[in-house]
């Protein structure tokens, strides 16, 4: 299985180049600007609307808006039934935020920890103007900073990423089982992380989640270097996690590290669908619109999946 | 094949070089920051990347390059075989340069390398010889087909302190070639090509057919001090003034050079010098005490990478002056010979007292320590007189005879008359004409040849009114004539001792010479003529002769000894063996003292300072293309090469019965590197980097 990062253009939306977001400096400003743009331009797409979609019908009751009675059901049954949307479902939405040193690198003007900060403000920007619960946990070798899911920690959430410094190496298993034993009610949990972790234990992690009912879609945050690999003079390469250096020659080992580095994203896209997770490769240099579009994307797909 | 430097094969080591690093600099000191070397770890780098050639046809031509160029530095060559052997054996004759200059650095160690590569190169049946030259040259091996024997006069030689005379080496080779019978004969010069010591006025050339290559050992380094000359004066009272001249040969200035001035085997003074490069700097030493039975001394400069020029050997001896006693005539001016004494009371070398007395009561006391006698206008008409002094200068006293109005020579006695050798022909008076110049000067002579140069002296501002005139006698010579052909100086000899004659006065009375800037010399050459002075020899040029009898002639008791001995500077005792006929001779060719030791009797020992020639000091090199051009006959090859790196581009040149191969080595190399750098740009230009992308 490849892997595929969603740098290509979308219909219709607005792409705003994450590097200059990075300049705004708030991130409450930096979401909702992302957010609110990306909504308008959907005006005329089909996610309109989305959080509004049909979720069952139920019998009225005294106090229902009449608005809400299905008459075409009323006209085949005569009796009256209320529509119920899914946003009226108040789902949770918790985001795991991986804040380990390897997260610390940037390119191309925007390290994938600024990148994860703003793409998680506006998932949860997002979640909460559709009225779900949102919650977030920051993590590096443990969990570091954790935010109940609430329909009022949208500003809580944003706070915690705020802080979220990349001081640790990183771990998947340990913060992630905290994170799954956190959450009493199901929902879904958005990772955000580059995943530098054997995918078998990737999937361990997540599996703890996916045990307690939790939908999981995983941001795996690249950088273009580390897809590109443009290195070309030998040099040492230091790990940012371990501060160990190794001697390398770019040129002559390019071909090598990204078979490497794909078969690692497909592994973990194969094992990740295996299991019902939702795996998204995201390079640093791609708008953040465009991923949220790809989000929407996502959820819509599941939520379809879920019904049918 | 052979090698003419099979030293270079070193050179083929230089494959050690990128390998080493390569294996060496393993850590690199550029560090760059990334988030995981998870994956960079898997890459089996350690084991390929480093210890695997990445492009092994690039490594290849590459240690090839290297190779072909070490061998072509090794000179191979193929001795001739088949069609060329028809050209058959020939006869070298390696011509060695082992003047002075020679000892500069480490040139004495590359001319023998470059004769030992000569002798490795020859083919079988080829014949050799060795000859060396500095100042003369000399057939150290005749031509023989034993190589080892070259070898071994190679490893005894050394340089010698003499100057180079490259055309004494080519005459002698020349003849040596001229004898001999085979097809090919051939030159080689192994020479520094000292500008100094080449006479290229086309009177040496070698046999037509003779080839001719040279080995040049000269290169960019000339830096060198030398002691160039030292001045004496003052020796009179036992002290003496010397000046030394240090000369700076090098492209840079010196500046505190401590130049030491030695006496007897003491340190009398030192003196520092800033001298200028390619210049020159006197110091000075002043009031030097001298023993007066003289003395050895030294000026000397600190050693430097040609010693043999950096000490000057002198001998401090006395310069008694000269005694000179003007003869006037009773009558006449008083002021007559006062341009004469004013003159003589001037000069320095040699210093001269004068005194006057009337040559009426002529004295035998007063000719006895006389040097010259000056008859200056008066008559010899007394024959006791004129025979008195005419025996004086028969047994070798030098006599100036000035015919002024009171000379009168028509009345002088026979021996007068035979000490004017000429015939008296009375006053002539040119006052109406406005006078007479000199006309004509025989510069060949000693008294004029000083004056000889352009602006050297101008005879003809002065004006003659009036002159005696004479008819030279047998055995005179004209040394000087007027504007009508009337003669103004003349010279014979009576004995052993010499006579001028001058036909008009000296001082203004006659003529207005005395007035003439010219004037002062022309007397002291007179009288230097007349005495046979010579300035004492305080040393000589390596290379050069003196005469035995000569050189003790001033020892005390000196003719009582027949026997002599030659000790050397080296200390090494040789007997003199006199010439059966003629003068003996005694070649000095080492620098510092030689000393000439009676073998019995009480003659006293005599010295003799050798100094190395002052133009082997001047490191300036010539184009040996110079020598080439002068001395190839007709028919002949001519190459010319560095010593140390072999210019390309002369096949031609070859010795017959070699085939050197070096240049289509450095050929092969050049192609070979040129595919090198075609291949590595085409392959190391840089790649469009992957992703990690997939369809979507």
């Amino acid at each position: 299985m490849r892997a595929k990062i969603v740098s290509r253009a979308v219909p219709g939306a607005r792409f705003l180049d994450p590097a200059v977001l990075s300049r705004i400096g708030n991130l409450e400003l930096v979401a909702r600007s992302v957010v609110e743009g990306f909504i308008a331009g959907l005006h005329s797409s089909p996610f309109l609307g989305l959080s509004v979609d049909f979720a069952a019908h139920r019998q009225y009751e005294p106090g229902d808006d009449i608005r809400k009675v299905d008459w075409r059901v009323y006209a085949r049954t005569d009796r009256f039934y209320i529509k119920e949307y899914e946003a009226e479902t108040n789902a949770n939405v918790f985001f795991a935020f991986d804040a380990s040193r390897s997260m610390d690198y940037g390119s191309a003007g925007i390290t994938k920890l600024d990148y994860g900060r703003y793409l998680t403000a506006c998932l949860a920007y997002l979640s909460a103007s559709q009225r779900d619960r949102v919650g977030a946990g920051v993590f590096g070798e443990g969990l570091v900073d954790y935010v109940p899911p609430s329909v009022r920690h949208r500003r809580l959430v944003l706070s915690a990423l705020e802080r979220a410094s990349p001081e640790a190496a990183g771990d998947l298993i340990r913060p992630l089982t905290q994170i799954a034993e956190s959450l009493r009610r199901r929902g879904l949990v958005v990772l955000v992380s580059d995943l530098y972790a054997e995918p078998a234990g990737v999937v361990k992690a997540l599996g703890a989640l996916r045990g307690r009912g939790q939908d999981v879609i995983a941001f795996q945050l690249l950088d273009p270097a580390e897809v590109d690999f443009p290195f070309d003079t030998p040099r040492s390469f230091e790990d940012l996690e371990t501060g160990e250096r190794l001697p390398v020659t770019p040129d002559e080992m390019r071909d090598e590290y990204l078979s490497l580095v794909r078969g690692h994203v497909g592994e973990l896209a194969r094992l990740l669908t295996e299991q019902r997770i939702d795996h998204e490769l995201v390079v640093t240099s791609t708008p953040l619109d465009a991923v949220l579009f790809r989000y929407l994307v996502h959820r819509s797909r599941r939520l379809k999946a879920r019904r049918g | 094949m052979s090698f003419l430097t099979p030293a270079f094969l070193a050179g083929v080591g230089l494959l050690l070089v990128p390998v080493i690093i390569h294996l060496t600099q393993r850590q690199r000191r550029e560090v760059t920051a990334f988030p995981s070397l998870m994956f960079l770890r898997r890459v089996p780098f350690r084991t390929t990347s480093r210890r695997r050639i990445r492009h092994p046809l690039l490594f290849a031509l590459r240690c090839l390059a290297l190779i072909l160029l070490a061998l072509a530095f090794m000179r191979p060559f193929v001795r001739a075989s088949g069609a060329d052997a028809a050209e058959g054996a020939r006869d070298v004759v390696i011509l060695l340069d082992t003047s002075a200059s020679l000892g500069f650095a480490d040139r004495w160690s590359a001319a023998v390398d470059e004769a030992r590569a000569v002798v490795d190169g020859l083919a079988d049946g080829d014949r050799v010889a060795l000859v060396t030259f500095s100042r003369q040259a000399r057939a150290r091996v005749d031509l023989t087909p034993e190589a080892a024997v070259v070898r071994t006069a190679l490893a005894e030689l050394a340089p010698d302190d003499t100057d180079t005379r490259i055309e004494s080496g080519i005459q002698l080779a020349g003849r040596m070639l001229a004898e001999s019978d085979q097809a090919t004969r051939e030159v080689v010069l192994i020479s520094d090509f000292q500008r100094s010591g080449w006479d290229d006025a086309g009177r040496v050339r070698l046999p037509d057919g003779v080839a001719l290559s040279t080995r040049s050992l000269a290169d960019d380094r000339d830096a060198n001090l030398a002691v160039a000359d030292a001045r004496f004066t003052g020796l009179e009272a036992g002290r003496v003034r010397i000046v030394a001249r240090i000369a700076n040969m090098g492209q840079s200035a010196a500046t505190g050079v401590p130049v030491s001035l030695e006496l007897a085997g003491r340190t009398v003074a030192t003196r520092d010098v800033d001298v200028d490069a390619r210049g020159a700097a006197t110091v000075v030493f002043e009031d030097v005490p001298v023993p007066a039975e003289g003395a050895r001394g030294r000026v000397s400069v600190p050693e430097d990478a040609l010693p043999v020029d950096d000490v000057l050997h002198f001998l401090a001896t006395s310069d008694p002056p000269l005694d000179i006693l003007i003869l006037e005539g009773g009558r006449g001016r008083a002021d007559r010979s006062l341009y004469v004494e004013r003159a003589l009371a001037v000069g320095e070398t040699p210093r001269a007292r004068s005194s006057r007395r009337p040559a009426a009561q002529l004295d035998p006391a007063w000719l006895a320590p006389a040097s010259a006698v000056i008859l200056n206008d008066a008559d010899l008409s007394g024959a006791a007189r004129a025979t008195r002094l005419h025996d004086w200068v028969e047994a070798g006293g030098g006599l100036l005879i000035v015919l002024g109005p009171n000379a009168d020579p028509g009345g002088w006695s026979a021996a007068g008359a035979d000490l004017l050798g000429a015939a008296p022909g009375g006053v002539e008076d040119r006052t109406s004409s406005g006078g007479v110049r000199l006309a004509w000067l025989d510069y060949d002579h000693p008294v004029f040849e000083l004056f000889a140069a352009p602006r050297s002296g101008d005879f003809s501002e002065a004006r003659f009114f009036r002159l005696q005139r004479v008819e030279p006698g047998e055995g005179t010579r004209v040394l000087a004539r007027f504007e009508g052909g009337e003669p103004a100086l003349l010279e014979h000899s009576v004995g052993q001792g010499r006579v001028l004659v001058w036909t008009s006065t000296l001082d203004r009375f006659w003529n207005d010479l005395a007035l003439q800037p010219v004037f002062l010399p022309f007397v002291h050459r007179m009288i230097r003529h007349v005495t046979r002075y010579r300035e004492p020899e305080r040393w000589v040029t390596a290379g050069g002769v003196v005469e035995l009898d000569a050189l003790v002639a001033g020892a005390a008791a000196g003719g009582v000894a027949r026997e002599w001995v030659l000790v050397t500077p080296a200390g090494d005792r040789r007997p003199i063996e006199r010439a059966i006929t003629g003068p003996t001779w005694i070649p000095l060719e080492e620098i510092g003292f030689y000393q000439v030791e009676p073998v019995e009797g009480a003659a006293e020992p005599v010295s003799v300072a050798v100094n190395a020639s002052p133009a082997e000091s001047d490191l300036a090199p010539m184009a040996p293309e110079r020598v080439v051009e002068a001395v190839v006959g007709a028919g002949a090859t001519a190459t010319t090469e560095a010593a140390s790196a072999p210019e390309a581009g002369a096949p031609d040149g070859q010795p017959p019965g070699r085939r050197e191969l070096w240049w289509p080595l450095l050929l092969l190399a050049g192609i070979v590197l040129a595919a090198e750098s075609l291949i590595a740009n085409r392959w190391t230009r840089r790649r469009p980097p992957a992703r990690v992308a997939g369809p979507a």
